[in-house]
Protein backbone atom coordinates (compact mmCIF):
# COMPACT_ATOMS: atom_id res chain seq x y z
CA UNK A 1 0.00 0.00 0.00
CA UNK A 2 2.54 2.31 0.64
CA UNK A 3 4.52 1.48 -2.75
CA UNK A 4 1.07 2.25 -4.54
CA UNK A 5 1.08 5.81 -2.63
CA UNK A 6 4.75 6.29 -3.34
CA UNK A 7 4.06 5.76 -7.34
CA UNK A 8 0.79 7.64 -7.50
CA UNK A 9 2.81 10.64 -6.17
CA UNK A 10 5.41 9.96 -8.38
CA UNK A 11 3.73 10.31 -11.66
CA UNK A 12 1.58 13.21 -9.86
CA UNK A 13 4.66 15.15 -9.65
CA UNK A 14 5.56 14.42 -13.33
CA UNK A 15 2.24 15.33 -14.56
CA UNK A 16 1.63 18.29 -12.91
CA UNK A 17 5.32 19.84 -13.80
CA UNK A 18 6.02 19.96 -17.47
CA UNK A 19 7.79 23.38 -17.05
CA UNK A 20 10.39 21.76 -14.96
CA UNK A 21 10.94 18.74 -16.91
CA UNK A 22 11.66 20.63 -20.19
CA UNK A 23 14.02 23.60 -18.53
CA UNK A 24 16.47 20.65 -18.80
CA UNK A 25 15.73 20.58 -23.52
CA UNK A 26 17.48 23.98 -24.91
CA UNK A 27 15.28 25.26 -27.41
CA UNK A 28 16.36 28.87 -29.42
CA UNK A 29 15.08 30.30 -32.57
CA UNK A 30 16.32 32.88 -35.29
CA UNK A 31 15.43 34.25 -38.31
CA UNK A 32 16.89 33.78 -41.53
CA UNK A 33 16.25 36.00 -44.58
CA UNK A 34 17.65 34.96 -48.00
CA UNK A 35 17.57 37.06 -50.66
CA UNK A 36 18.11 36.88 -53.80
CA UNK A 37 18.97 39.99 -56.24
CA UNK A 38 17.96 40.33 -60.32
CA UNK A 39 20.71 37.97 -61.96
CA UNK A 40 21.48 38.66 -65.15
CA UNK A 41 24.56 36.77 -66.68
CA UNK A 42 25.99 36.67 -70.18
CA UNK A 43 29.41 35.06 -71.75
CA UNK A 44 30.57 34.07 -75.01
CA UNK A 45 32.61 31.01 -75.04
CA UNK A 46 35.48 32.28 -77.40
CA UNK A 47 36.93 35.97 -77.24
CA UNK A 48 37.48 36.48 -80.84
CA UNK A 49 36.30 34.99 -84.14
CA UNK A 50 38.11 35.51 -87.78
CA UNK A 51 36.23 35.32 -91.14
CA UNK A 52 38.00 35.65 -94.02
CA UNK A 53 35.89 35.41 -97.35
CA UNK A 54 38.56 34.01 -100.49
CA UNK A 55 38.41 32.67 -103.59
CA UNK A 56 36.70 29.64 -102.01
CA UNK A 57 33.55 31.55 -101.03
CA UNK A 58 33.17 33.59 -104.53
CA UNK A 59 31.53 32.43 -107.36
CA UNK A 60 32.63 33.38 -111.01
CA UNK A 61 29.70 35.69 -112.53
CA UNK A 62 27.79 36.48 -109.55
CA UNK A 63 28.66 39.52 -107.54
CA UNK A 64 27.64 38.53 -103.69
CA UNK A 65 30.59 36.66 -101.76
CA UNK A 66 29.66 35.08 -98.47
CA UNK A 67 30.76 32.95 -95.50
CA UNK A 68 30.14 31.78 -91.79
CA UNK A 69 31.41 30.77 -88.95
CA UNK A 70 29.65 28.54 -86.18
CA UNK A 71 32.96 28.16 -83.81
CA UNK A 72 31.65 30.20 -80.77
CA UNK A 73 28.37 29.84 -78.72
CA UNK A 74 26.63 32.26 -76.10
CA UNK A 75 25.55 31.26 -72.70
CA UNK A 76 23.11 33.16 -70.50
CA UNK A 77 21.49 32.59 -66.92
CA UNK A 78 18.70 35.08 -65.58
CA UNK A 79 16.16 34.95 -62.85
CA UNK A 80 14.46 37.78 -64.23
CA UNK A 81 10.94 37.79 -65.68
CA UNK A 82 10.44 39.20 -69.56
CA UNK A 83 14.14 38.96 -70.79
CA UNK A 84 15.19 39.10 -73.70
CA UNK A 85 19.23 39.30 -75.39
CA UNK A 86 20.33 41.74 -77.48
CA UNK A 87 23.23 42.49 -79.49
CA UNK A 88 25.20 45.72 -80.73
CA UNK A 89 28.59 46.28 -82.94
CA UNK A 90 30.92 49.04 -82.44
CA UNK A 91 31.10 49.54 -86.07
CA UNK A 92 28.92 52.53 -87.17
CA UNK A 93 30.08 52.16 -90.72
CA UNK A 94 31.76 48.73 -92.01
CA UNK A 95 33.08 48.33 -95.17
CA UNK A 96 31.14 45.07 -95.39
CA UNK A 97 27.68 43.43 -94.20
CA UNK A 98 27.72 41.04 -91.04
CA UNK A 99 24.96 39.04 -89.68
CA UNK A 100 24.23 36.74 -86.16
CA UNK A 101 21.66 34.56 -85.99
CA UNK A 102 21.66 32.41 -82.61
CA UNK A 103 21.22 28.80 -83.62
CA UNK A 104 19.81 25.78 -81.98
CA UNK A 105 18.89 28.34 -78.58
CA UNK A 106 18.20 26.19 -75.73
CA UNK A 107 15.57 28.86 -74.61
CA UNK A 108 14.02 31.01 -75.80
CA UNK A 109 12.58 32.52 -79.03
CA UNK A 110 15.83 33.55 -81.72
CA UNK A 111 15.06 36.29 -83.81
CA UNK A 112 15.44 36.40 -87.75
CA UNK A 113 19.19 37.25 -88.74
CA UNK A 114 19.92 40.44 -87.61
CA UNK A 115 22.50 43.06 -89.63
CA UNK A 116 24.71 44.12 -87.07
CA UNK A 117 24.97 47.90 -86.95
CA UNK A 118 25.78 50.13 -83.82
CA UNK A 119 22.24 50.08 -82.78
CA UNK A 120 20.94 47.47 -80.51
CA UNK A 121 18.66 44.90 -82.21
CA UNK A 122 17.07 42.02 -80.57
CA UNK A 123 18.67 38.66 -80.36
CA UNK A 124 16.66 36.34 -78.53
CA UNK A 125 13.44 37.19 -76.57
CA UNK A 126 11.04 35.76 -73.99
CA UNK A 127 14.56 34.30 -72.24
CA UNK A 128 13.01 34.92 -68.52
CA UNK A 129 14.12 32.68 -65.44
CA UNK A 130 16.60 30.01 -67.45
CA UNK A 131 19.87 29.42 -68.20
CA UNK A 132 20.63 28.39 -71.85
CA UNK A 133 22.99 28.58 -74.83
CA UNK A 134 22.63 29.02 -78.55
CA UNK A 135 25.24 28.59 -81.35
CA UNK A 136 26.46 31.85 -83.00
CA UNK A 137 26.71 31.91 -86.27
CA UNK A 138 28.10 34.61 -88.45
CA UNK A 139 27.73 35.18 -91.80
CA UNK A 140 29.85 37.86 -93.43
CA UNK A 141 28.57 39.02 -97.01
CA UNK A 142 30.96 41.04 -99.84
CA UNK A 143 30.45 42.33 -102.96
CA UNK A 144 32.92 42.43 -106.04
CA UNK A 145 32.51 45.87 -106.10
CA UNK A 146 33.29 46.98 -102.69
CA UNK A 147 36.80 45.61 -102.83
CA UNK A 148 39.14 44.36 -100.16
CA UNK A 149 39.35 45.40 -96.72
CA UNK A 150 39.48 44.19 -92.89
CA UNK A 151 36.56 45.06 -90.80
CA UNK A 152 37.12 44.35 -87.17
CA UNK A 153 33.57 44.42 -85.09
CA UNK A 154 33.59 44.56 -80.79
CA UNK A 155 29.97 42.79 -80.77
CA UNK A 156 28.43 43.16 -77.25
CA UNK A 157 25.20 41.33 -76.18
CA UNK A 158 23.42 42.13 -73.24
CA UNK A 159 20.83 41.02 -71.09
CA UNK A 160 17.88 43.57 -71.21
CA UNK A 161 13.96 43.86 -70.33
CA UNK A 162 11.70 43.58 -73.02
CA UNK B 1 39.41 34.86 -60.82
CA UNK B 2 38.54 38.41 -61.19
CA UNK B 3 35.34 38.17 -63.10
CA UNK B 4 34.45 35.57 -60.04
CA UNK B 5 34.48 37.87 -57.93
CA UNK B 6 32.30 40.17 -60.28
CA UNK B 7 29.49 36.94 -60.87
CA UNK B 8 29.68 36.90 -56.84
CA UNK B 9 28.97 40.44 -56.67
CA UNK B 10 26.09 40.01 -59.45
CA UNK B 11 24.33 37.37 -57.52
CA UNK B 12 23.77 39.98 -54.57
CA UNK B 13 22.81 36.69 -52.47
CA UNK B 14 22.79 37.40 -48.64
CA UNK B 15 21.91 35.07 -45.72
CA UNK B 16 21.63 37.18 -42.69
CA UNK B 17 21.79 34.71 -39.03
CA UNK B 18 20.73 35.98 -35.33
CA UNK B 19 22.45 33.61 -32.93
CA UNK B 20 23.75 30.26 -33.00
CA UNK B 21 25.66 30.97 -35.75
CA UNK B 22 27.57 27.56 -35.34
CA UNK B 23 24.59 25.25 -36.14
CA UNK B 24 24.21 27.42 -39.32
CA UNK B 25 27.29 26.30 -40.89
CA UNK B 26 26.13 22.93 -42.49
CA UNK B 27 23.17 25.07 -44.46
CA UNK B 28 25.65 27.71 -45.30
CA UNK B 29 27.82 25.41 -46.99
CA UNK B 30 25.12 23.79 -49.10
CA UNK B 31 24.09 26.95 -50.10
CA UNK B 32 27.48 28.32 -50.84
CA UNK B 33 28.41 25.33 -52.43
CA UNK B 34 24.63 25.61 -55.06
CA UNK B 35 25.39 29.27 -55.56
CA UNK B 36 29.42 28.14 -57.22
CA UNK B 37 27.30 25.17 -58.72
CA UNK B 38 25.32 27.22 -60.77
CA UNK B 39 28.37 29.81 -61.01
CA UNK B 40 30.07 26.48 -63.05
CA UNK B 41 26.67 25.68 -64.85
CA UNK B 42 25.87 28.86 -66.02
CA UNK B 43 29.04 30.53 -66.84
CA UNK B 44 31.91 28.09 -66.82
CA UNK B 45 33.05 28.85 -70.12
CA UNK B 46 36.12 30.94 -71.16
CA UNK B 47 36.45 34.58 -71.73
CA UNK B 48 35.57 37.79 -71.55
CA UNK B 49 33.00 39.84 -69.05
CA UNK B 50 30.56 38.62 -66.62
CA UNK B 51 27.21 39.89 -65.38
CA UNK B 52 24.95 41.07 -68.00
CA UNK B 53 26.54 41.65 -71.12
CA UNK B 54 29.35 39.78 -73.20
CA UNK B 55 31.94 40.79 -75.91
CA UNK B 56 33.18 39.25 -78.40
CA UNK B 57 35.60 40.17 -81.29
CA UNK B 58 35.20 39.59 -84.47
CA UNK B 59 37.49 40.46 -87.76
CA UNK B 60 36.18 40.03 -91.00
CA UNK B 61 38.49 40.04 -94.01
CA UNK B 62 38.37 39.75 -97.79
CA UNK B 63 41.21 39.46 -99.43
CA UNK B 64 41.80 39.83 -103.39
CA UNK B 65 40.72 37.24 -105.25
CA UNK B 66 39.96 36.36 -109.04
CA UNK B 67 38.23 33.87 -110.45
CA UNK B 68 36.81 32.52 -113.80
CA UNK B 69 34.16 29.74 -115.33
CA UNK B 70 33.83 28.76 -118.48
CA UNK B 71 32.73 25.30 -119.79
CA UNK B 72 34.91 22.63 -121.94
CA UNK B 73 33.42 22.40 -125.13
CA UNK B 74 33.25 19.73 -127.56
CA UNK B 75 33.36 21.58 -131.13
CA UNK B 76 32.73 20.28 -134.60
CA UNK B 77 33.80 22.96 -136.79
CA UNK B 78 32.71 22.47 -139.90
CA UNK B 79 29.81 20.02 -139.25
CA UNK B 80 27.22 22.26 -141.29
CA UNK B 81 27.99 22.81 -144.92
CA UNK B 82 30.70 24.96 -145.97
CA UNK B 83 30.34 27.19 -143.02
CA UNK B 84 32.95 28.31 -141.06
CA UNK B 85 30.70 27.68 -137.87
CA UNK B 86 30.96 29.61 -134.81
CA UNK B 87 31.00 28.07 -131.38
CA UNK B 88 30.39 30.45 -128.46
CA UNK B 89 30.36 30.02 -124.82
CA UNK B 90 29.55 32.17 -121.65
CA UNK B 91 32.68 33.51 -119.68
CA UNK B 92 31.72 34.71 -116.43
CA UNK B 93 34.17 36.17 -113.94
CA UNK B 94 35.09 38.06 -110.39
CA UNK B 95 37.60 40.15 -109.42
CA UNK B 96 37.80 42.46 -106.41
CA UNK B 97 40.12 44.20 -107.40
CA UNK B 98 41.00 47.31 -109.58
CA UNK B 99 42.12 47.64 -113.36
CA UNK B 100 42.11 43.83 -114.47
CA UNK B 101 42.61 42.11 -117.84
CA UNK B 102 41.50 38.76 -118.69
CA UNK B 103 43.98 37.30 -121.03
CA UNK B 104 43.90 34.60 -123.60
CA UNK B 105 46.69 31.67 -124.76
CA UNK B 106 47.25 28.72 -126.00
CA UNK B 107 49.20 26.57 -124.53
CA UNK B 108 49.76 23.18 -126.33
CA UNK B 109 49.64 22.88 -130.54
CA UNK B 110 46.71 21.14 -130.26
CA UNK B 111 44.99 21.59 -134.06
CA UNK B 112 46.34 23.41 -137.03
CA UNK B 113 43.15 25.05 -137.04
CA UNK B 114 44.04 29.17 -137.02
CA UNK B 115 41.06 30.37 -134.15
CA UNK B 116 40.19 33.53 -133.79
CA UNK B 117 37.85 34.47 -130.32
CA UNK B 118 34.95 37.26 -130.19
CA UNK B 119 34.25 38.91 -127.25
CA UNK B 120 30.37 39.31 -127.45
CA UNK B 121 27.52 40.78 -125.01
CA UNK B 122 30.39 42.05 -122.16
CA UNK B 123 28.74 42.99 -118.74
CA UNK B 124 29.53 46.23 -117.76
CA UNK B 125 32.09 48.45 -118.84
CA UNK B 126 34.04 46.24 -120.29
CA UNK B 127 35.98 46.65 -123.23
CA UNK B 128 35.59 43.96 -125.87
CA UNK B 129 37.41 42.68 -128.11
CA UNK B 130 38.92 39.86 -131.13
CA UNK B 131 41.84 38.02 -130.98
CA UNK B 132 43.56 35.59 -132.81
CA UNK B 133 44.43 32.53 -130.20
CA UNK B 134 47.99 31.50 -131.86
CA UNK B 135 50.08 29.01 -129.94
CA UNK B 136 52.27 31.07 -127.62
CA UNK B 137 54.01 31.95 -124.34
CA UNK B 138 52.81 35.43 -124.83
CA UNK B 139 48.79 35.73 -123.62
CA UNK B 140 47.05 38.40 -125.62
CA UNK B 141 44.37 40.54 -124.39
CA UNK B 142 41.02 39.55 -124.73
CA UNK B 143 38.93 41.66 -122.03
CA UNK B 144 40.46 45.04 -120.50
CA UNK B 145 38.30 47.28 -117.97
CA UNK B 146 37.65 44.87 -115.22
CA UNK B 147 37.42 46.43 -112.07
CA UNK B 148 35.76 45.36 -108.92
CA UNK B 149 33.28 43.44 -110.98
CA UNK B 150 31.61 40.55 -111.66
CA UNK B 151 30.16 40.00 -114.87
CA UNK B 152 29.78 37.54 -117.99
CA UNK B 153 29.93 37.61 -121.87
CA UNK B 154 29.68 35.40 -124.10
CA UNK B 155 32.92 33.92 -126.12
CA UNK B 156 32.38 33.65 -130.17
CA UNK B 157 35.36 30.97 -131.58
CA UNK B 158 35.42 30.92 -135.32
CA UNK B 159 37.95 28.50 -137.07
CA UNK B 160 39.32 30.05 -140.44
CA UNK B 161 41.19 27.59 -142.04
CA UNK B 162 38.53 24.67 -142.87
CA UNK B 163 40.90 22.61 -144.87
CA UNK B 164 42.49 21.56 -141.80
CA UNK B 165 40.03 19.90 -140.16
CA UNK B 166 40.80 16.32 -140.44
CA UNK B 167 41.13 14.71 -137.27
CA UNK B 168 39.50 15.00 -133.53
CA UNK B 169 42.17 17.10 -131.40
CA UNK B 170 42.47 18.69 -128.03
CA UNK B 171 43.53 22.46 -127.75
CA UNK B 172 44.30 24.02 -123.99
CA UNK B 173 43.31 27.49 -124.34
CA UNK B 174 44.10 29.27 -120.69
CA UNK B 175 41.93 31.91 -119.73
CA UNK B 176 43.50 34.32 -117.13
CA UNK B 177 42.23 37.35 -114.76
CA UNK B 178 45.91 39.64 -114.26
CA UNK B 179 46.80 43.19 -113.60
CA UNK B 180 45.52 45.48 -116.19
Amino acid sequence: MKLLVFISFIAFITLTSPDEVSAQIAMDNHTVTVSVSEITLLQVSSGSVNLTITGANAVAGVDMMSTTDQSSSLSWGTNGSLKKITVQSNLAAPLFTLKVLALNPTQGLASPEVTLSSAWQDFLLNIGRTSGSCTLRYTGIAYASQGMGTDTHSITFTIQTQ
Amino acid sequence: MASIDGRRACYGFAVSMGDGGSTMKPTRNILKALWIGSLLLVGGTTSAAGQGSSRQVLTLQVVELNKLYLPSLWIQPFQHSDSIAPHQFHLDWICNGEEKKITVAKKTPGGSLLLRANVLSASGDVVESSVEIRVSNSPVDLLIGLSRSAGRCIIQYRFQEKEAATADFADAILYTITGG
